[in-house]
């Protein structure tokens, strides 16, 4: 062999040199708009047909939660237990176990502080499961309610791998006797739903309820949107946050003392 | 310059008539595996909603990383005018190809719905870096495939310049493509980083050279065609660069992560406390994938017979693909089993394994279908070179050395094993 | 040559088995779908040719933009199309012989609602879950949630 080095070979050029490049790049030209082509048409179909749904620039409506973590009990996971019994999840635990919803606890270790809260599905505005989700099945209803369209899932777990909250499950077991109001199957990826059937009809979700009925009253619904509604007057009486502020998706969920 | 000639092999041999058996067995397998796990969910494997992607993503990442980069011994035939490397780009386009279908094989029926795949075409979110790949892929083979016709038939032979170009740019995209879906995913420490896309288009580089030259070698031992030392030598000085830009963007990645405080832990779990892991990176990853081929790339130097380089040759690229799939394991697997960063800097506890280091532990169903991969590949490539004339008759130093190259180089030596 | 003929000769045979064991049992019987009371909220000939497509709208409304339809749910359907055994029992719509498989075998098309969809109501009343109209309460919600009935305004919500 001729050594180390990338020195040319003598061999003539193979082409001619101006024209060739020309067409060269007139071919990849057409290829690359070949290739964006579907997608800038469907993006744009996508924009006009939102600007033509939406309308407004703000939606009337956008369902979150206020999570108070210095009311809610460390040994008490009523809303846990609400979520699994109404929406039909076994309990079976294990590193495939699905969890809508489950009880953190997080210790400050320069203070030793200690708080106990629950995380689910955030409901984030820009959600990095809604936009990594290649169909779509991942997607969030104009009243701000993230769900999985299991119509289109495919089962690819991209949004449990981009999800900050781990709050995605991928249900890895046949599933029998399913609650009517909460379809889920094998193959596909599923979270905390905020239990939209029970909001749409004007309910409370489970585990808020729960929670009320445990007397605890950690947990206040509503809609974020309603200056007037009780979860806007309280988020504005008491300061709060957000988990993982920093990534910048907007969720919906709001906690207090964490 | 002779004219090189290609013919298909003869495919008669015990060898040829074992390695189909087996690559027919292994899809078979791995098809069965796949059925199983939709039967019965994923939980009869080893991944979880801890461990979301396993081993079939790493051996399909692996594929379509090489994929990309097995068609570059074509590009620097059709794009870069390097006479030499024409009568390799035949078999380069034909391997990207196989390649990226065995990729393919692995990342769809691991899916959890694999018959809902058509939902991905009818419903593209052109957010998702995954509904672009979809496109970057299927066009990728149809681009490969025009430009293989384009090269195997006389009459369209000027077209190949054009075509070359394009697939290459595609590949640069695809790549990039890849190595975004997880360089996207800000949630996670180890991903969350622009390094990767780059980084993913130079382990494209080493790991489809490495994967070429092996197929190269192999068939030519297998069908008694002429190798010479010359040719050789080039995809040796080609490795070389290949491998050490990797080591380059590596050590690049960790670098910036461990700068920056908020990713110290993911660092120290690679690269000091991670037990398999780090084990994995340093041993393989950077000892047996990028040190090992250095050392014996750059130890043989010229005046050395085709047999030695062929050997040393083989040894490297296979210490390189060993390299890439460790590399790839601590990425996709180290990368999943490093705890998800809730609060950072707090300690985190609970029912569902949050704040605790997550294991892997693969079991049969998804490991043979990660294999099943790579053996549709090679199945491809086995009845690819009987069926078409993929094969160059010899690349002899006669053949591949230009005429005024000659008088200043070694005698030709060749390989003509019995 | 010879191997050509003998292969050609095993396939016809094959396929010639295949068509006997095919038609031996003569043609399938035209299934006996069970009545539900009442009428349905379009006419039966409508809904045999077109309940997949209804369905399928239905479903990108409901699911994706919030919008009801009270009258096309599928939870609805299976809730008046169920039947009940002796023990007033709810059967699964896609058990054998039941409402969805009993027409679905016969035709030969698998459907895959039930993947993810339950097959028996539950608890549910004709009105189904999600209309404006709420219809009596599922026994495990209202076992959790004791003044859900009330089916208040939002802002009960608060503390």
């Amino acid at each position: 062999m001729s050594g180390i080095g990338l020195e040319p070979d003598s061999d003539q050029p193979s082409e001619p040199a101006d024209a060739t490049r020309r067409k060269l790049l007139a071919l990849a030209g057409t290829a690359v708009a070949l290739t964006l082509a579907p997608g800038v048409t469907v993006w744009a179909r996508d924009l006009v047909a939102r600007r033509d749904r939406e309308g407004a620039p703000r939606a009337k409506v956008r369902y979150g939660l206020l999570i108070d973590a210095r009311r809610c009990h460390t040994d008490c996971s009523a809303c846990v237990r609400a979520c699994e019994q109404y929406n039909g999840l076994r309990r079976r635990p294990g590193p495939d176990n699905a969890q809508w919803i489950r009880k953190v606890t997080v210790t400050d270790p320069q203070t030793g502080v200690t708080r106990s809260f629950p995380v689910m599905c955030q409901h984030c505005e820009h959600g990095a499961c809604v936009d990594v989700c290649p169909t779509g099945a991942s997607f969030r209803r104009p009243d701000g309610i993230v769900l999985v369209d299991k119509h289109r899932c495919i089962g690819c777990r991209y949004c449990l791998m981009a999800c900050p909250y781990k709050a995605r499950s991928f249900v890895a077991r046949n599933v029998r006797d399913q609650k009517p109001w909460a379809p889920r199957g094998k193959g596909t990826a599923e979270g905390c739903t905020l239990c939209v059937e029970r909001v749409v009809a004007g309910k409370l979700p489970a585990c808020v309820a729960a929670c009320q009925r445990a007397g605890h009253g950690a947990m206040v619904f509503g809609n974020l949107h309603d200056p007037q509604g009780a979860l806007a007057k309280r988020l504005a009486a008491v300061t709060t946050e957000t988990i993982r502020a920093d990534l910048g998706m907007g969720p919906s969920v709001h906690y207090r003392g964490i | 310059m002779a004219k090189a000639t290609y013919r298909e092999i003869a495919g008669c041999g015990i060898t040829y008539r074992i390695l189909l058996v087996a690559c027919a067995i292994l899809i078979l397998a791995g098809l069965g595996a796949a059925l199983y796990m939709r039967a019965q969910g994923h939980h009869v494997s080893g991944m979880n909603n801890q461990i979301v992607w396993g081993m079939p993503h790493v051996v399909a990442v692996f594929l379509i990383v090489a994929a990309s980069g097995a068609l570059n011994v074509a590009s620097i035939a059709s794009v870069f005018g390097r006479a030499l490397y024409k009568p390799l780009a035949r078999l380069s386009g034909l391997l990207a190809l196989a390649l990226l279908v065995g990729g393919l094989w692995d990342l769809v029926l691991d899916l959890g719905r694999p018959g809902h795949l058509l939902a991905a075409v009818l419903y593209p979110n052109f957010r998702s870096i995954f509904a672009w790949n979809i496109y970057l892929y299927t066009g990728f083979l149809v681009i490969v495939g025009f430009y293989l016709w384009f090269m195997m038939e006389r009459r369209l032979n000027r077209y190949t310049p054009p075509a070359g170009f394009v697939a290459f740019l595609w590949r640069l995209v695809l790549t990039t493509g890849t190595g975004s879906i997880f360089g996207f995913l800000a949630a996670r420490s180890a991903y969350d980083s622009a390094v990767l896309a780059p980084l993913f288009i130079v382990m494209s580089f080493a790991l489809g050279l490495a994967v070429f030259t092996l197929v190269l070698i192999g068939a030519f031992r297998g069908t008694a065609r002429p190798l010479g030392a010359h040719i050789l030598g080039r995809l040796q000085t080609l490795l070389v660069i290949f491998v050490a830009s990797v080591l380059y963007f590596v050590a690049v990645y960790h670098l910036t992560n461990l700068y920056r405080a908020g990713d110290r832990g993911i660092e120290s779990f690679v690269l000091v406390r991670g037990g398999i892991f780090t084990g994995l990176f340093w041993g393989v990853q950077v000892v047996v994938g990028g040190v090992v081929p250095l050392v014996l790339l750059l130890g043989r130097r010229a005046h050395t017979s085709a047999h030695k380089v062929a050997r040393t040759l083989t040894m490297a690229a296979a210490a390189v693909v060993a390299g890439g799939l460790a590399q790839l394991y601590v990425l996709i697997i180290g990368g999943q089993s490093y705890p998800l960063q809730m609060f950072p800097g707090m300690i985190v506890t609970s029912r569902f394994y949050d704040g605790v280091v997550h294991h892997y532990d693969p079991r049969w169903p998804e490991t043979v279908l990660a294999l099943s991969g790579p053996a549709v590949a090679a199945l491809i490539v086995l009845i690819a070179v009987r069926l078409l004339p993929f094969l160059p008759t010899s690349l002899a130093d006669e053949v591949t050395r230009s005429p005024g190259e000659g008088a200043s180089s070694p005698p030709a030596s060749t390989v003509a094993p019995a | 040559m010879h191997r050509r003929a003998v292969f050609w000769a095993v396939l016809a045979v094959l396929l010639s088995l295949g068509a006997v064991w095919a038609s031996h049992r003569g043609p399938v019987p035209v299934p006996v779908v069970a009545q539900a009371a009442g009428h349905c909220v379009l006419p039966v000939a409508v809904m045999r040719r077109e309940h997949m497509m209804l369905l399928r709208r239905v479903r990108e409304a409901v699911v994706r933009r919030d919008v009801h339809d009270g009258r096309l749910r599928l939870t609805r359907c299976i809730s008046c199309h169920a039947q009940r055994n002796a023990a007033g029992v709810a059967l699964a719509v896609n058990a054998r012989g039941q409402f969805c498989a009993s027409c679905h075998a016969y035709v030969g098309v698998r459907p895959d609602c039930f993947a993810c969809h339950a097959a028996r109501p539950e608890g549910v009343g004709p009105g189904g879950f999600g209309g404006t109209v709420p219809g009596p309460l599922p026994v495990a919600a209202a076992a959790v949630m004791p003044h859900a009935q009330t089916a208040a305004g939002l802002s009960e919500g608060g503390p």
